[in-house]
């Protein structure tokens, strides 16, 4: 083949590489709940709350959901 | 992993991973429960008149021991108590206040009542459900002021030990409380009938606000609701908006737009209708519904003027509704 269809190759190849990894990650973020994304520092946030001098108090009316 | 868990109390149903805070600022996931921060922890305690909450028909001339904590779950652009309602706890100054002796200070200070206020209380529901209960031991009237942007199944639980409710009917249309509140009207709306049918006395609160609600179709359209689902004796009170918060740019509400929304809502039947934050104006006034006359005459908090005998009208005995003793 000459260079130039083999750079063609090469540059499809690497298109079709970029391509596919956006639509695997756009897939992963849609597929993924929006609650798993978040995270938080949870001993800092207990430290923020012990320091401000509250105490939490068990809630009603909430439940548990599966994720 | 802990575990995410959904909040109940109100239509948002915040789905909260470990560590984080609900939309209201106050409830918080921590290992997978949901804790309240603000049990027991009020940023505002005052001895307020009852009229200021505003209760025209509820034990007149007494105080109400007034308890509120940080948080709010609406966010109400013209919202006069921002400091402490668009802010969580760990922001705001608070005292220590448990439910048992919130009830003994309501009885030092000679209060009749124990009022649940100033931002919301739907989100310091617990506190507030322990500290009625312990109230009516007490003979104390509970008393709830609030946009009542609440779900049912807590109302339900709520209202065997509520007396009294001022309920913020800030708009009569979903727009305004999405764009003015961040809010929903249908539960509202829902909340006001649920109360009314366990047999909580309720009045209504409605904020004019100038471009906003002033429009006479829109207050035509809130009047008849009250009237066709709650009925011509539920107090209502147009309360004039004064530039806060978030709206700074807009003029008071003028004295003649309240004047026309007093007027609309008594032609529309509805038997007690009161303008607020006027002192002097005629609609500080109860009237009876029957001869017209006045039965309490009110300028400002203060009474002048007490023609209600034994619940009825001292001039032709109409049985006025209320809680008078």
């Amino acid at each position: 083949m000459k260079f130039q269809d083999n750079l063609f190759c090469i540059v499809i190849f690497l298109a079709c590489l970029i391509v596919g990894g956006v639509i695997t990650e756009n897939m992963h973020i849609a597929l993924t709940p929006p609650s798993i994304k978040k995270s938080f520092d949870v001993q800092k946030i207990k430290s923020e709350i012990e320091g401000a001098g509250l105490i939490p108090h068990d809630a009603l009316h909430w439940k548990t959901v599966d994720h | 992993m802990s575990s995410v868990v959904e909040c109940k109390i109100c239509k948002r149903r915040c789905r909260l991973v470990n560590g984080e805070h609900g939309d209201c600022r106050v409830r918080v996931n921590l290992d997978g429960k949901l804790f309240s921060l603000v049990y027991g922890k009020p940023c505002a305690v005052h001895v307020d008149p009852i009229e200021k909450k505003p209760l025209f028909h509820v034990l007149p001339q007494t105080n109400a021991f007034s308890i509120a904590t940080a948080g709010c779950n609406v966010h109400c652009k013209f919202c006069q108590n921002w400091q402490i309602s668009q802010r969580s706890a760990q922001e705001t100054r608070n005292y220590d206040l448990p439910p048992k002796r919130v009830v003994e200070e309501a009885l030092r200070s000679s209060c009749k009542s124990i009022a649940y206020t100033y931002s919301d209380p739907v989100i310091f529901y617990e506190y507030m459900l322990d500290t009625s209960k312990l109230a009516h031991e007490k003979d104390l009237l509970n008393l709830m002021i609030t946009a009542a942007f609440i779900e049912e199944e807590p109302l339900l639980e709520l209202c065997p030990h509520i007396d009294a409710a001022n309920v913020d009917l800030k708009g009569i249309t979903e727009d305004y409380y999405r764009d003015m509140c961040s809010a929903e009207l249908a539960p509202v709306l829902n909340a006001i009938k649920v109360l009314k049918r366990e047999g909580v006395w309720v009045e209504l609160t409605n904020l004019v606000v100038p471009t906003w609600n002033d429009s006479q179709k829109d207050i035509r359209e809130l009047c008849k609701w009250i009237f066709n689902e709650t009925g011509p004796d539920t107090p209502l009170h147009f309360s004039k908006f004064w530039p806060q918060h978030q709206l700074k740019n807009l003029p008071p509400t003028p004295v003649n737009t309240l004047n026309t929304a007093w007027e609309i809502a008594r032609k529309e039947g509805l038997h007690f209708v009161y303008v607020g934050n006027v002192p002097g104006h005629a609609g500080n006034n109860t009237y009876c519904p029957k001869d017209g006359k006045v039965l309490i005459r009110r300028i400002g908090y203060n009474i002048l003027e007490n023609n209600i005998i034994n619940g009825q009208c001292k001039f032709c005995q109409t049985p006025i509704p209320g809680i008078w003793t």
